[in-house]
């Protein structure tokens, strides 16, 4: 219990340093994230337009896209806002910069992921309630859930990009290659995907688990189903476990290489 | 500096920006990925489209994706990174070297830019044309089409590199340009018409985007999948022209503010 309460804690801390970066520049945090905010409901209109001439795509309407919606603009916007220096995992790679990390007794992968935070983010975050409550049509008894499934949801693409930008370690000058799978991601994440074919889903719940950050979220918001929520749970789980193992294999062979 | 000078400044710094591109195999690559991604999620989005609902607006499926898949390759070939890494010369000083030059920096940055923007069109063309054939059985985009992408294709690259250039120099009184080069992006994204056809659009609303440039960067070149009569098709390249030397002057007068800036201090 005092173990974990000294994690927690470590945690806390570095969170709190993070978030100081904003204190020195509160108007520029504010333009950006209101910049964020406004070009995401520009893009959403194109997807208004195309309802308002469609109505509907094998059964989903605009409504459920909100929702959809709602739920990766937070999830994405969590991450980014609190966790952006995984973006950063490869650079450090290249340039060594990551030897400082390692060199400490405690593990490497929380103080990178949690060194860098993202003003713009805050745009998204604020993104998601208007697109829930909005277009979504989201009621106020959904807020536990949706605030559940935002978490498992920004933890899932936490996960990934560790993973993406763990690629490094293996392939040199590939800072750009993460970037993409980065934008693919939120791509696939912002398209809606039960009316794609199966070989594409079969991605989109594996490789690229845009179905965990958004699909499922949006069936357990129409009915909530509790052995959807306990596959999201373990997707989140598995995700999570997966990207230390892989980042952990990373470090150990960059550690041998660098000799 | 004469006119033929400036040609072969052009010439020189287009030829570094392709070879730029063909060195950037991974990178490359990452980008057809992320193109076929896309463009196979949305066309698994038309399929479900009521074959009687895109006839009334003389649509297809095969012409849905034809048109999506020319929208994206334009946005794949002409990056959006470029205004960042103009935003950092600038921010980074690397600009003042560039003023020592005999030559206008908008001439060397849109050599490369244009190099760079041809190289990707040469090495994505083949793969992406492939990609939307696959999608629609052959019928997107036929042999008859080619040609006008063709000559589309590099006016709309112009107009929207030079959007790179001036969006980048916002970073002189704004600190950062990313809020301007994203809202400039998504007005491209949502007045030209990125997905679907200006024809979904209200009437009142596809009026006002033809009053943009943004429809000569997307809907443009895109419209070559989708059968438009060929007096359309001699009003939009046209208007892309139109574009091209509006936004060239700009880029010149741009120019100029850029260096008063410089030399003055004053970034």
């Amino acid at each position: 219990m005092e173990h974990l309460a000294t994690h927690l804690h470590y945690i806390g801390t570095l969170i709190g340093i993070n978030m100081r970066a904003h204190h020195g520049d509160v108007k520029r945090t504010v333009s950006l994230g209101l910049a964020m905010l406004f070009q995401n409901l520009m893009f959403f209109t194109l997807w208004v337009i195309f309802f308002h001439t469609v109505q509907q795509v094998k059964g989903w309407q605009l409504a459920d896209l909100g929702l959809m919606y709602g739920t990766v603009a937070t999830a994405v916007g969590l991450t980014i806002f609190m966790a952006d220096g995984v973006r950063t995992i490869g650079t450090k790679i290249q340039n060594g910069s990551i030897d400082g990390l390692l060199a400490r007794p405690r593990h490497a992968l929380l103080p990178l992921i949690l060194s860098r935070s993202n003003s713009a983010s805050l745009g998204d975050i604020l993104s998601g309630p208007i697109y829930w409550f909005l277009f979504g049509h989201a009621t106020a008894s959904q807020i536990p859930l949706l605030l559940v499934i935002t978490v498992m949801a920004s933890s899932i693409f936490l996960s990934s990009l560790v993973i993406f930008y763990s690629m490094p370690f293996w392939v040199s000058n590939s800072q750009r290659f993460p970037d993409q799978m980065f934008d693919i991601l939120i791509i696939f994440c912002s398209i809606p995907q039960h009316a794609q074919t199966d070989a594409v889903k079969v991605v989109m719940f594996s490789l690229l688990p845009a179905g965990f950050i958004s699909l499922i979220p949006v069936g357990l918001l129409h009915q909530f189903d509790a052995r959807m929520l306990a596959l999201m749970m373990a997707a989140t789980l598995f995700y999570g476990v997966l990207a230390v193992i892989i980042f952990n294999a990373g470090v150990r062979r960059y550690v041998q290489a660098r000799g | 500096m004469t006119l033929w000078h400036y040609l072969r400044v052009l010439s020189v710094s287009g030829k570094g920006g392709i070879r730029k591109i063909m060195a950037e195999g991974l990178t490359t690559f990452g980008s057809l990925f992320m193109y076929t991604v896309i463009v196979f999620a949305y066309a698994g989005v038309f399929r479900w489209l009521s074959p009687d609902l895109l006839a009334q607006y003389n649509l297809t499926y095969a012409k849905m994706v034809g048109y999506v898949c020319i929208t994206e390759f334009v946005l794949f070939c002409a990056t959006p990174i470029l205004f960042k890494e103009f935003q950092n010369d600038i921010l980074g000083d690397q600009i003042d070297l560039e003023l020592v030059r005999p030559c206008p920096i908008w001439v060397v940055r849109m050599g490369e830019w244009m190099g760079r923007y041809i190289g990707r069109l040469m090495v994505l063309a083949v793969p992406c044309y492939c990609v939307c054939q696959y999608l629609t059985a052959g019928q997107g985009l036929t042999l008859a089409m080619l040609p006008g992408i063709v000559l589309s294709l590099p006016l709309a690259g112009v107009i929207r590199l030079v959007s790179h250039f001036i969006v980048g120099m916002t970073c002189l009184w704004l600190g950062q340009s990313e809020p301007i080069a994203w809202v400039w992006q998504k007005s491209e994204f949502l007045f030209g018409a990125l997905l679907w056809p200006l024809a979904f659009y209200p009437p009142v609303l596809a009026k006002l985007a033809w009053f943009t440039p943004f429809p000569s960067l997307l809907t443009a070149p895109a419209s070559w999948a989708l059968d438009a009569s060929w007096q359309a098709h001699i009003g939009s390249l046209s208007l892309q022209l139109f574009w091209c030397v509006v936004f060239l002057a700009a880029t010149m007068v741009a120019d100029n503010v850029l260096c008063r800036h410089v030399r003055q201090g004053l970034k």
